[in-house]
């Protein structure tokens, strides 16, 4: 049976497609989260998440280490989301140069917590993701990269340190702006 | 423990990944120390947030639409790929091309170079091609060496054959077995049949070579398959293997069914398109090149393998001198039949006639007539030998067979020799001057 992500990588390889299904749903939560705390609308990240899965698929034989294959799969997830976010921005400069005086539109302000899991620096990121979003007991985490475990709560430590500095620094923003309307 | 090591500690507590000391002593900490609750009631917090927000996002599956999108992409490319080969010049409509396409069989689309879809395998192979020079195969087939190179037989033995191909503006190549060659100079194929000293002239795409021509560009074999598979049918899978250099090999698999009317089975299985077969390609995983083919007809007493590539290499040097050839000065020539004076007389002819009146200018030694039923400029001396004053024993009915645009007619002759010759002539008058002309089974 195939359990590792390497090994499901390989599985697929070796002329079993179907069982790409078994990343996907593993990674389904993962990408959704990243994803959303990037764009900032769920509906969206769920559409770059699909993009995101199939141009891994067609694009697995260029994965060089299958055992990477998370953090591979992250950086698509964040390419995709970029290539979202000019197209955003692109509607936007077309709709500000119709519009005389428009709102700025933004990002919604739901999500905190996604945005700032998203944006954590490798490898506090992912080892959040897999840990919350992918449904990994620390322990399936350290195996699946290959750390000791107390690598991986020493690292879910020093996020968790992270993503609080972040969500309180949003917090003071939101009440900043509660403050000035 | 003071609280810079307790709030060490404190996520694997969260976590319950502490061990039983270790667990104790934060325990014992978090007893005295407000402060060291607190965090720990924001990393609770945290850590339920999490929990449930990944609950949430979890309620959301991505299965069966990612699923879909791959084999519907998968297919979606190879059509746009088709359409854009077949249409995207000759500019006509994209609905007219979509019309085309209709009955495409679907590739399940393996992920990446390992099983990508046919279109991309197609695509790469095609890039593959713009750089190569030479293509040199060596194959084998059950065929007679001196017999078209269509001919196969189940118990025939392996005939050697052997393909050079030159890329370049002015592709050239030649296909030669022990009994015959076919050479294209780039502007004109010439078959040689080696034995009866008998030549052929041809375009640069005629049909000397039949079942062989795709191996001229085994970079196209797919694309080839895959129109093969839209016309007629057949069925198409691709697969990811392990070759037994250990490299990684793409295989294509085709499971075709014989064409042709067999109620007559006369020509069934005399040739891989008039046979129930197989065909395994196999490119290599990494440049995308054909490295092998067999084919397997499905007989009654189990699967033969009646053609496989022994050897193909790729950019090889090819001596320049093979793709001319250099004919004996006493060559017979095959030649088309002209509309004759009386051309009625033998225009409307039945099929049995025709014949009853080739084996009777046999027998009566009448070469002039014989050339009227014989698509030659002249009869060399063993035709003459063999035949000459031979006698008509029987002539059966005439019947068709699979695909062959003329008619059988089983015949039994008595030669001057002694030995008697039963068989199929085959016969056809599919050119313009409608004569019939025979085609074979002498």
């Amino acid at each position: 049976m195939c359990r590792t992500d390497r090994e499901y990588v390989e599985c697929c390889l070796d002329g079993h497609p179907d069982t790409f299904r078994q990343l996907v749903v593993r990674y389904q939560g993962v990408l959704l989260s990243y994803l959303t705390g990037r764009l900032g609308d769920r509906d969206r990240a769920e559409e770059a998440a699909q993009e995101t899965l199939v141009r891994a698929y067609f694009g697995l034989s260029k994965l060089k280490q299958a055992e990477t294959f998370c953090s591979w799969l992250l950086g698509i997830a964040t390419r995709v989301a970029g290539q979202q976010q000019r197209v955003d921005h692109r509607r936007r400069e077309v709709a500000r140069a119709w519009a005389e005086r428009g709102p700025d539109p933004e990002l919604s302000q739901d999500y905190g917590l996604e945005r700032a899991v998203a944006g954590l620096p490798e490898p506090y990121r992912q080892v959040t993701l897999l840990r919350y979003y992918g449904g990994l007991s620390c322990a399936q985490v350290a195996e699946e990269l290959e750390v000791p475990l107390g690598t991986v709560t020493k690292q879910l430590s020093r996020a968790y340190g992270l993503l609080r500095e972040t969500l309180r620094q949003g917090q003071d923003a939101d009440e900043d702006r509660e403050v000035l309307r | 423990m003071n609280c810079a090591e307790c709030r060490e500690e404190l996520v694997a507590y969260v976590e319950g990944l502490s061990g039983p000391q270790s667990r104790q002593d934060v325990a014992r900490h978090l007893e005295e120390c407000a402060a060291c609750r607190d965090e720990l009631a924001e990393l609770t917090e945290l850590r339920d947030r999490l929990v449930e927000d990944g609950q949430a996002v979890g309620h959301r599956s991505l299965e069966t639409p990612v699923m879909d999108r791959i084999v519907r992409e998968g297919t979606f490319k190879l059509r746009t790929f088709q359409m854009r080969k077949r249409y995207g010049r000759a500019g006509i409509g994209l609905v007219a091309a979509v019309a085309a396409v209709t009955a495409l069989v679907v590739v399940w689309p393996g992920p990446g170079n390992g099983v990508a879809t046919a279109a991309e395998v197609l695509a790469r192979g095609i890039d593959a091609i713009a750089h190569l020079q030479s293509v040199y195969i060596q194959a084998r087939m059950r065929t007679i060496a001196q017999d078209n190179f269509e001919l196969i037989g189940l118990d025939y033995d392996f005939v050697d054959h052997q393909i050079w191909k030159q890329f370049g503006d002015l592709p050239r190549w030649r296909i030669e077995k022990p009994g015959r060659v076919v050479v294209m100079d780039g502007e004109s194929a010439l078959l040689w049949i080696k034995s009866a000293n008998k030549a052929f002239k041809a375009g640069p795409n005629s049909g000397v070579v039949e079942w062989l021509r795709p191996l001229l560009d085994p970079h196209n074999v797919l694309e080839s398959e895959q129109r093969l598979a839209q016309e007629r049918g057949s069925e198409l899978s691709l697969s990811r293997e392990k070759g037994s250099d250990g490299r990684g090999e793409l295989v294509l698999t085709v499971e075709a069914k014989a064409r042709g009317d067999f109620t007559n089975d006369w020509l069934k299985n005399k040739s891989i398109s008039a046979s129930d077969n197989r065909r395994v390609y196999r490119f290599d995983a990494d440049t995308h090149l054909l490295k092998a083919l067999q084919v397997y007809v499905h007989a009654e007493t189990g699967d033969v393998l009646v053609f496989e590539i022994t050897q193909i290499d790729y950019d090889a040097d090819i001596d320049p001198s093979l793709f001319s050839l250099t004919l004996p000065e006493d060559v017979v020539w095959f030649q088309r039949p002209d509309v004759l004076p009386d051309n009625e007389t033998y225009a409307g002819m039945e099929p049995d006639e025709a014949v009853r009146a080739f084996f009777q200018a046999c027998a009566d030694e009448d070469w002039d007539e014989v050339l009227k039923y014989w698509p030659m400029t002249a009869l060399s001396q063993e035709f003459k030998e063999g035949l000459g004053g031979l006698e008509i024993v029987s002539l059966g009915k005439p019947f068709q067979s699979g695909r062959y645009p003329g008619w059988f007619v089983p015949y039994e002759i008595k030669l001057k020799s002694g030995n008697v010759r039963k068989w199929n002539l085959a016969i056809r008058n599919d050119n313009p001057a409608k004569r019939w002309q025979a085609d074979g089974g002498l």
